[in-house]
């Protein structure tokens, strides 16, 4: 049983206007998020329309994981708008920006590891999404058949690669319009980290919207139709995959180089 | 920041040595302590001097809790067990003779109990050793545990101790009052152990030793790595501060001249601990606080008795002063769970001022700095859940 | 034998007490790290409620559920005013403040009730028993088995079949990541109060229908013993719980047998005596948590 989501073409606009992009699923505009003194991210501003693959790259500490909690609601932004569709969900509690039809598989997967496999996915729908358990669950199997062969072991047994699986599929349950991964090839084998970015290709076919935060530069762009470089919180440089692919913009970020301020 | 002029070097001098900084900053401490008590025993009332001599007896008990407690960040429910260890030695070992024979007290205790009759001195330095004796018996269990477990440990102790003290009626008098004590206490000698207290814990706090529990006690796993031996330094602070309560339970003893085992368990372990927390972890810290809940205590202590808000008039409301210290230490978790007085000692907030000061004189208009702008902790929280691994395929 | 049977018999009930007492208490550990010293006043308050229910003629088949609702609604009070604003403060200001409402509420009451005990007049039937081979057995015994039995058998059930359960468990595994399940935060931490405050509220009527008398300090030891089972049996492991409570029944109740007469009174030391030894061994308890030790100090 094959089942698709809605999926829009995804028209090529770019960014830098202030106002929130009318065609974009998410729109975020000068997003400030600090830690008690320190400034995580400054100012960032970006663009998700439906259907696409954004990624979002930078070394460690650019804050790229700020980012992602910010529009989740982790964590509250000190400045900034966050607009889903067109409403300002900025300073949201997760619960309700998850409800919006966000949904985020967390840096290091973080599953149930006490719970097992069919728990994990079955707290993914929600309190309120259990009427139709049975159907987002078949859904997810279909795209993850190993989560229905070891759906009664313990999460925390399971390898890597499997717990990246649950940890998609998790989110997946709650029927997301929005997919935010965070670093999803974190720790695996290159091997795995394929079969796993394949599997990111295959929702986009269906018609996700996804999010990608990476540090694998190469299989990220290879894989986004667009991306944006964080570099100690701010973005310095955006725009289409193969424009920052063949760019050197990249590069300089990573090694601290050039970048406008 | 070159700051040349000799007071300046003499700065330095003392900021390189940690025994200076504790000697200075313990001596800051004691002698405004001094003036305080000096104070009050001349222009205060007789009931003014009550209030101070008992405030400096349990002065010298949150002292050591606050050793203990500050440093190592657990938090110990037990160390009134040693107040009461304290107080029941060196009584046992100051009061006459025949008071101790008579047959309402304690005539079937051994011999040399019986026969002892020392001075105050002696008497606590023997409570001391014995509540350390005991201290260090359960202090080897006790820090091969951290957090909760180690906080019911903590409670267990008291308790067991307590039912000791309350049963033992050969030696103890068992549940009955204890009494016939010589009146020893006094201002000035509660005041000389108390500024003894002061000068050692701040001596352990910035020793080594004190110096690697704190480091502790924000990370324990990094300071493990580095090789700090936590348990070492933990039951260090631990008997210590059983040492200092003793001299807090003997105070106590000769100042009230009669008491029972029910003095030392719960009720003294709440007062003793809202001081401790209200004043933070540093020794400064205790001082204060002490200070701060001893005053409260007092003006409630009034109220307990009837007293009228406008309209209102109230008759007897027994147990106000606890509602009220319960509640200010309920807000205080709520709004300052570090306490309302901070990580600084006194001495130390005014190094940091002076240096403040002397970096805005030589450069009036560039901006100051401490150090690195403090991590907020819920950041660390995230910034390490963010970090954790995953896990590694073969 | 006979002896023996009796012994057990105690143990039984002693240990069905503790265990519910210290279940509520895991129960609030396992999803916020945090003990609850207050927990304790749950009991005696519970206790106030059937002295005051009792004495306006309200029929005994609704006393003890009334009762049994007012623990739970305090505990979910507590979350409110207390637990709530102290989100985020570390284990020790927790511990600090949960101690500070215990003695705040024990004061309250001796303020506002008195100190004088209170009797609760309990029917009759809960003091009488029958004869099985030679033991006397108190129909108030019988009554604390099955429905400990029950009351802990439900608890998993709903811990590990019902969705709400399900949160709960997740809740203390990584509270962040079952928010963003879309689960309210808040209403899974209202679920494990008035869960414990269920149990709380049990534990009191069979805890006071032997002694029958409330004094505002009356909920301090028990919620010690909880404590202390929970502690052995397994901070953050919920069987644990359950089985720190009969262990720490049987062990009170072999030394009351073993000690002769004259060290009676050591009891208690001697207990918590053996407490600290089990920590010493086994410092996460009888059945540690299994993974990730929930220490947070």
């Amino acid at each position: 049983m094959r089942v698709t989501f809605p999926r829009r073409s995804a028209p090529v606009v770019r960014q830098s206007e202030a106002a929130p992009d009318a065609g974009a699923l998410l729109s975020v505009r000068g997003l400030t998020t600090c830690y008690g003194a320190t400034v995580a991210i400054r100012d960032v501003s970006l663009d998700v329309h439906p259907g696409e693959i954004v990624t979002i790259l930078g070394a460690n500490g650019a804050g790229k994981t700020t980012t992602l909690g910010s529009i989740t609601g982790l964590v509250r932004p000190s400045a900034g708008s966050i607009f889903f569709d067109g409403v300002d969900i900025a300073g949201e509690t997760p619960e309700r920006i998850v409800g919006c039809g966000i949904a985020l598989s967390p840096e290091g997967r973080r599953v149930f590891a006490k719970l097992t496999v069919r728990e994990n996915l079955r707290l993914g729908a929600g309190l309120k999404g259990q009427s139709e358990l049975d159907e987002r669950y078949a859904e997810v199997v279909d795209l993850f058949p190993v989560l229905e062969r070891k759906r009664d072991d313990f999460a925390g047994l399971l390898s890597g690669g499997e717990q990246q699986q649950l940890a998609i599929g998790r989110a997946l349950m709650s029927r997301p319009r929005l997919l935010l991964l965070d670093e999803p090839s974190l720790g695996l084998a290159p091997i795995v980290v394929s079969s796993v970015f394949d599997l990111i290709g295959r929702l986009r076919d269906r018609g996700m919207t996804i999010v990608l935060v990476e540090q694998n530069v190469d299989r990220a762009l290879g894989l986004a139709d667009r991306g944006y470089v964080l570099q100690t919180g701010r973005v310095i440089v955006d725009g289409p995959a193969a424009e920052l692919r063949d760019g050197s913009a990249v590069e300089d970020a990573y090694l601290g180089l050039g970048g406008r301020s | 920041m070159s700051d040349r002029s000799r007071i300046g070097r003499a700065r330095r001098f003392v900021d390189d040595r940690w025994y200076l900084r504790a000697l200075v900053g313990a001596a800051l401490l004691s002698a405004l302590l001094g003036i305080v008590i000096t104070c009050v025993q001349t222009m205060g009332s007789g009931t003014d001097a009550r209030v101070a001599l008992s405030f400096l007896v349990n002065l010298a008990a949150v002292i050591g809790i606050q050793t203990f407690m500050g440093n190592s960040g657990v938090v110990s429910f037990g160390h009134v067990a040693f107040v009461g260890i304290g107080a029941y030695t060196s009584s046992l070992l100051t009061t006459a003779p025949e008071t101790k024979r008579m047959a309402s007290m304690i005539p079937d205790a051994p011999g040399f109990l019986l026969d002892a009759h020392m001075g105050f001195l002696p008497a606590t330095l023997v409570a001391i050793l014995v509540a350390c004796a005991v201290a260090l018996a359960f202090g080897i269990v006790l820090v091969r545990m951290s957090g909760i477990t180690a906080a019911i440990t903590t409670l267990a102790i008291l308790v067991i101790v307590r039912v000791v003290l309350g049963n033992w009626e050969q030696v103890t008098h068992g549940p009955k009052t204890f009494f016939g004590i010589p009146a020893y206490t006094t201002m000035w000698n509660a005041l000389a152990w108390v500024v003894v207290a002061i000068f050692v814990a701040r001596l352990f706090r910035e020793s080594n030793l004190g110096l690697r529990l704190r480091a502790s006690k924000t990370d324990e796993l990094g300071s493990q790595a580095i090789g700090v031996d936590i348990k070492r330094a933990r039951l260090a602070a631990w008997v210590l501060s059983a040492g200092m309560a003793a001299v807090s339970g003997a105070l106590y003893a000769h100042l009230m001249l009669a008491f029972g085992p029910q003095q030392f368990y719960v009720d003294l372990t709440f007062v003793l601990l809202v001081m401790v927390i209200i004043g933070g972890p540093t020794v400064s810290g205790a001082v204060i606080g002490a200070g701060a809940v001893t005053l409260l205590t007092e003006f409630l202590r009034r109220g307990e008795q009837g007293f009228s808000l406008g309209p209102i008039h109230v008759d007897q409301a027994l147990g106000l002063t606890t509602i009220v210290l319960g509640s200010i230490v309920l807000l205080t978790m709520i709004v300052r769970p570090s306490g309302l007085l901070g990580r600084w000692e006194l001495d130390e907030w005014l190094r940091r001022g002076a240096a403040r000061l002397s970096a805005r004189r030589q450069r009036p208009h560039a901006p100051v700095h401490d150090g690195a702008p403090p991590i907020d902790p819920h950041a660390v929280d995230l910034i390490q859940t963010a970090a954790a691994p995953g896990k590694e395929e073969a | 034998m006979t002896e023996v049977a009796q012994q057990v018999a105690n143990w039984l009930t002693i240990g069905g007490i503790y265990a519910l007492l210290a279940l509520g208490i895991a129960v609030i550990f396992s999803i916020l790290g945090l003990i609850n010293i207050a927990h304790g006043e749950l009991v005696t308050i519970s206790g106030y409620s059937m002295v005051a229910l009792a004495a306006n003629g309200v029929p005994w088949a609704l006393v003890i559920p009334l009762a049994i609702l007012v623990a739970l609604v305090a505990s979910v009070l507590m979350e409110r005013v207390a637990f709530r604003p102290m989100r985020g403060a570390p284990l020790s200001a927790m511990l600090l403040g949960s101690l500070a409402l215990s003695i705040v509420i024990q004061n309250l009451l001796l303020l506002f009730v008195g100190a004088r005990p209170k009797t609760i007049g309990f029917p009759g039937w809960t003091q009488s028993s029958f004869e099985v081979a030679g033991v006397t057995v108190g129909w108030l015994d019988v009554g604390c088995w099955v429905v400990t039995a029950a009351v802990l058998a439900a608890v998993i059930v709903f811990l590990r079949r019902s969705v709400r359960g399900l949160a709960l468990r997740a809740a203390a595994e990584d509270f962040e990541v079952t928010r963003l399940m879309g689960i309210r935060a808040d209403s899974v931490i209202r679920g494990a109060f008035a869960v414990a405050g269920l149990l709380a509220g049990i534990a009191a009527f069979f805890l006071l229908a032997t002694s029958s008398v409330v004094v505002p300090g009356t909920g301090f030891t028990p919620m010690l013993k909880g404590f202390i089972a929970a502690v052995i049996g397994g901070l953050g492991s919920l069987s644990g719980a359950v089985l720190g409570g009969f262990v720490l029944a049987g062990v009170e109740v072999v030394f009351q047998l073993a000690l002769p007469a004259s060290a009676a009174p050591f009891g208690d030391a001697v207990v918590f005596g053996v407490v600290i030894l089990v920590l010493l061994l086994r410092p996460n308890g009888l059945l540690a948590a299994r993974s990730v030790a929930v220490e947070r100090a």
